[in-house]
């Protein structure tokens, strides 16, 4: 960015030193330095010294102010570059955080598809595993049952004319 | 059920035998076609004539074979034989089935047991087939109800040995038979050239197929001469492929190993006589089936050297040892190589497998056994005690009709025998009658202490459901209280069942659309769902003649009908007129009102709306009548509004009376007593009974029933009048102004009602349900065979 060049007087020096600037600058500053001189030589040479001073000195304190608060702005804009550098970093930084988020979440997304396929197939496995322990205790169960069934028919004598018995065999 | 096939019955003479047969073994396709089902086939198929065998199937499981089907005279559904017409029991197949299932007549007297041996190769290598708790003890189990057998048929000395180390089972009850070889045997073709070896196994590492593969391709002189070894069996593509690796690995060429998988028969007999030799590796055997047919085909056995082996090939030459392949590889050479040997071989085989011919089998089988039942043919004991019968049934306080029918039936019946009472109601209220009340299980059933057993069905599933499972599984006697079961099957069995039973009834397929119709309207109902019951009863006991009549056109089994009993009684005393005043004054009927009842739970099969216009017709007619619904008016689920505005739309609603709750005894018998006339009436047929009607006749009130109730309940028609079975109230109301005019009027016929009392009283009742059971309960000694 180009700042405006402050109204200067012509015996003062320039401030920075000698102005940086393309091709085209020392003839800008020959043709100031003429208006600089015709405007000396045609408003403030007919004056008094005294006169001088006295208009001088207003236009001396506001450009002095100027200048302070020249400075000022100056500052600010430094500042002001600096919080949006910040800010643009901190956007930069946003950005990377929401692309690694963004990444993180499709492959955590993709885990928990893949934790989720896990767990039906562990989840199958388990309802094929219990419906077969369903079924063997079922099995197991009738098996009591009948044992239970059969010691209840054993404790009662045995009838006395069994065939086995009574052929001796 | 299945129709009597008359191919052996018409073989039996008078004085047959008959011996009950389980047929599980041969229900299952697939077991038919095997080892166990093969052999117990060719005993049935040589069954001596003077043996009645009468299949026991299982109704769970598949149709039996066919094959199976024409040997027996018929088909039974389990092994209850109330009456103990059988004297003996053959089990083909005792290790593969429930044995709770025949247990009854496992320690019945006067049966003589016999049962078909196999091997124990499950119990002798556990590791391999009994790895599962389950099926070891299930293993168990029925080993311990096989010693309880008379007479065993073991198929081999080895099994009987077996027999007597594990089960304990003496010497003198084992015969052995020998297992059975096919009708095929031997083949007509004769052996051919021969071109392979031959390995008849299966996918078992019992068989040791591995070790015959080994053998086979360790012999350079069998792979270099490109003989083939043949293997029938069904393997998976996998364990075929891995005992082609296996060759490989034994410096064979796969190629040489054919696996043929399960074949035909006939492509079996081919392969017997293109080959060398059979060679059977088995670690273990029962019996060795492919070593008879082997030799029936005249092709050489070589045999692992183990004890079932050693009974078929007694020279050490045609055994080998099985952990040493190189010496069955020198075997498999001599065999191929060695014409010589082969036909000395062959010659010395020669000689054993005529002995395993069917017909000769099944005679070492079935003659000890008619021996024994010859034997078994003298007198019976004689028991002097009472008769000792289970009873199936909801009791008291289950608020369910049939059950405080059985509880005054109960208490009769106990006078008669010992009675034993098993039911699914909580807390039981005392049963007069009952020996023991216990609950539900399937002791009852098995156990042979019990001369009889009876179950009693309802159309409910809430109080019959346990008790239909047991005795559809067990047999016995059963009660059929109603003439259908609808309701039990869907409430009780659902769906599924009640369609599949449906449309086995009529022969076609029963939708649900159908079946929600016939719930709707029971008088649209196009079956009884009665089959089971006919099918596993014996006998089936109902009651009521027209229902007897109906199931036996549709079933083809005869019924026995039980005139149902009267449990509520009244004296003389309590119907004398001023008793009748009294109770009419309780009801708050005056004298100049005819008071018509109605007895029961009010419901829309029992045309409600019908009573209520003759009562309007009836009135109309200047007689001074009123209606009273003497049941629960809740049976009417949502009918009960539009016929309570029907009866304000007639202006009638002073004259009739609704309840809205069972009425107590003391009320209903005020009814009894003190009503005038009486209306039952039933929309639908079907033969069903009705109590109230019953209740009616004990008090000789008057009524008007439509013809098949009346027929039904069997009630005297001097003072229950009919009206057709599609009637309108302008009948009913024509047939009550007859009964007022020209019949017994307000009065009571106290003589005929004396006399159906008598006829329908609960002790009656018992006495006939033990006619009805072939129990002597006359003052007789019980026999304890009645058979005999």
């Amino acid at each position: 960015m180009t700042d405006p060049a402050p109204a200067q007087e012509a015996d003062e020096p320039k401030p920075g030193g000698a102005r940086k600037g393309g091709s085209g600058a020392p003839a800008r500053r020959k043709r100031r330095g003429f208006l600089e001189a015709l405007a000396f030589s045609t408003v403030v040479q007919p004056l008094s010294k005294r006169m001088r001073r006295a208009v001088a000195r207003p236009i001396m304190k506001r450009l002095a102010k100027s200048r302070l608060r020249l400075k000022e702005m100056r500052a600010e804009l430094v500042a002001s570059r600096e919080q949006i550098a910040e800010i643009r970093r901190t956007l930069d930084a946003l950005q990377l955080q929401s692309v690694r988020r963004e990444k993180d979440a499709a492959a955590a997304a993709a885990e928990t598809r893949k934790q989720m396929t896990q767990i039906r197939a562990a989840l199958d496995s388990l309802r094929v595993q219990s419906a077969e322990a369903g079924k063997e205790a079922k099995a197991m169960a009738e098996i009591v049952e009948r044992s239970l069934l059969t010691a209840r028919l054993r404790a009662a004598p045995k009838p006395a004319d069994s065939p086995r018995d009574a052929a001796g065999g | 059920m299945q129709p009597a096939v008359d191919g052996r019955a018409a073989l039996l003479s008078p004085s047959s035998v008959s011996v009950l047969v389980d047929l599980r073994c041969l229900q299952d396709p697939i077991r038919a076609k095997r080892g166990i089902g093969r052999h117990a086939l060719a005993l049935l198929e040589h069954a001596p004539p003077e043996l009645e065998l009468i299949g026991i199937c299982d109704p769970d499981m598949r149709e039996v074979i066919p094959a199976a089907r024409e040997c027996v005279s018929r088909i039974v559904t389990n092994g209850y034989d109330g009456e103990r017409r059988s004297k003996g029991f053959v089990q083909l197949s005792p290790m593969t089935c429930d044995p709770l299932f025949v247990a009854r007549l496992m320690r019945m007297p006067g049966v003589f047991r016999a049962s078909v041996v196999y091997d124990f190769i499950p119990w002798k290598h556990p590791d391999l087939y009994l790895q599962r708790p389950v099926v070891r003890s299930n293993h168990a189990l029925n080993l311990s109800w096989l010693a309880d057998f008379d007479l065993f048929g073991a198929i081999s000395e080895s099994t009987g040995r077996d027999l007597t180390e594990i089960v304990g089972v003496p010497a003198a009850a084992i015969r052995v038979t020998g297992a059975a070889l096919r009708p095929d045997f031997p083949p007509s073709g004769g052996v051919q050239s021969p071109r392979h070896l031959l390995l008849v196994v299966g996918n078992d590492p019992r068989k040791n197929t591995d070790f015959g593969i080994r053998a086979h391709a360790m012999s350079m002189r069998l792979q270099r001469a490109r003989i083939p070894i043949a293997v029938v069996g069904r393997f998976p593509d996998r364990v075929a492929d891995r005992l082609r690796a296996l060759a490989s690995e034994a410096g064979g060429d796969p190629q040489l190993v054919e696996m043929m998988g399960e074949i035909s028969e006939e492509r079996l007999l081919e392969t017997y006589a293109r080959a060398h030799a059979l060679v059977v590796p088995s670690l273990d055997e029962g019996f060795s089936l492919p070593v008879v047919e082997a030799m029936a085909a005249g092709v050489p056995s070589i045999a692992s050297d183990i004890p079932a082996h050693r009974e078929l090939l007694a020279a050490p030459a045609d055994r080998f040892a099985v952990d040493d392949a190189t010496a069955l590889a020198a075997m498999l050479e001599r065999a191929v190589f060695d014409e010589r040997w082969r036909e000395a071989a062959v010659a010395r085989q020669a000689s054993v497998w005529p002995r395993f011919r069917a017909a000769e089998v099944a005679e070492r089988f079935w003659t000890p056994l008619l021996e024994r039942l010859d034997r078994q043919a003298a007198p019976a004991v004689l028991r002097r005690r009472r008769p000792r019968v289970a009873m199936f049934t909801p009791v008291p306080p289950d608020e369910s009709g049939i059950a405080d029918y059985n509880a005054a039936a109960i208490g009769e019946l106990g006078k008669l025998v010992e009675l034993d009472v098993f039911t699914e109601t909580s807390a039981p209220a005392p049963l007069d009658g009952a020996a023991r009340v216990g609950p539900l299980d399937a002791f009852g059933h098995v156990s042979s202490d019990y001369d009889r057993v009876v179950s009693v069905a309802g159309n409910s599933s809430r109080y019959h459901r346990a008790i239909f499972r047991l005795f559809r599984r067990y047999g016995g006697a059963c009660i059929a209280h109603d003439s259908r079961m609808l309701n039990f099957y869907r409430g009780g069995l659902g769906l599924e069942k009640t369609l599949a039973l449906a449309s086995r009834e009529l022969g076609r397929t029963v939708g649900a659309d159908e079946l929600g119709r016939w719930l709707l309207d029971e008088a649209s109902l196009g079956t009884l769902f009665l089959s089971e019951i006919a099918e596993s009863a014996s006998p089936m006991l109902v009651h009521s003649g027209s229902s007897a009549r109906l199931i036996a056109a549709t079933y083809g089994v005869e019924p026995v009908v039980l005139p149902f009993a009267a449990h509520r009684h009244l004296s003389p005393a309590e119907l004398t007129p001023a008793a009748r005043r009294a109770a009419r004054e309780r009801i708050g009927v005056a004298e100049d009102v005819v008071l018509v009842a109605s007895l029961g739970s009010v419901h829309p099969t029992k045309a409600p709306q019908d009573c209520v216009r003759a009562l309007g017709l009836l009135r109309d007619r200047g007689i001074p009548a009123c209606l009273h619904f003497v049941g629960n008016i809740g049976g009417m689920g949502d009918g009960s509004g539009p016929l309570r505005e029907r009866v304000e739309a007639m202006g009638l609603a002073d004259h009739i009376r609704f309840f809205d709750d069972h009425l107590p005894w003391p009320l209903y018998r005020d009814y009894m007593v003190g009503a005038d006339l009486a209306v039952q009436l039933r929309s639908h047929g079907f033969g069903s009974l009705s109590a109230a009607l019953v209740d009616c006749a004990i008090a000789g009130l008057p009524t008007v029933a439509n013809e098949d109730l009346a027929a039904a309940a069997d009630v005297p028609s001097e003072y229950v009048w009919t009206v057709p079975d599609r009637f309108d109230a302008t009948q009913v109301a024509d047939v009550l102004v007859d009964l007022l005019a020209n019949g017994p009027g307000r009065a009571r016929r106290e003589a005929i009602r004396l006399r159906f009392r008598e006829e329908r009283s609960p002790r009656h009742y018992a006495e006939s349900l033990c006619r009805a059971l072939a129990l002597d309960v006359g003052g007789d000694p019980l026999r304890a065979d009645a058979g005999a």
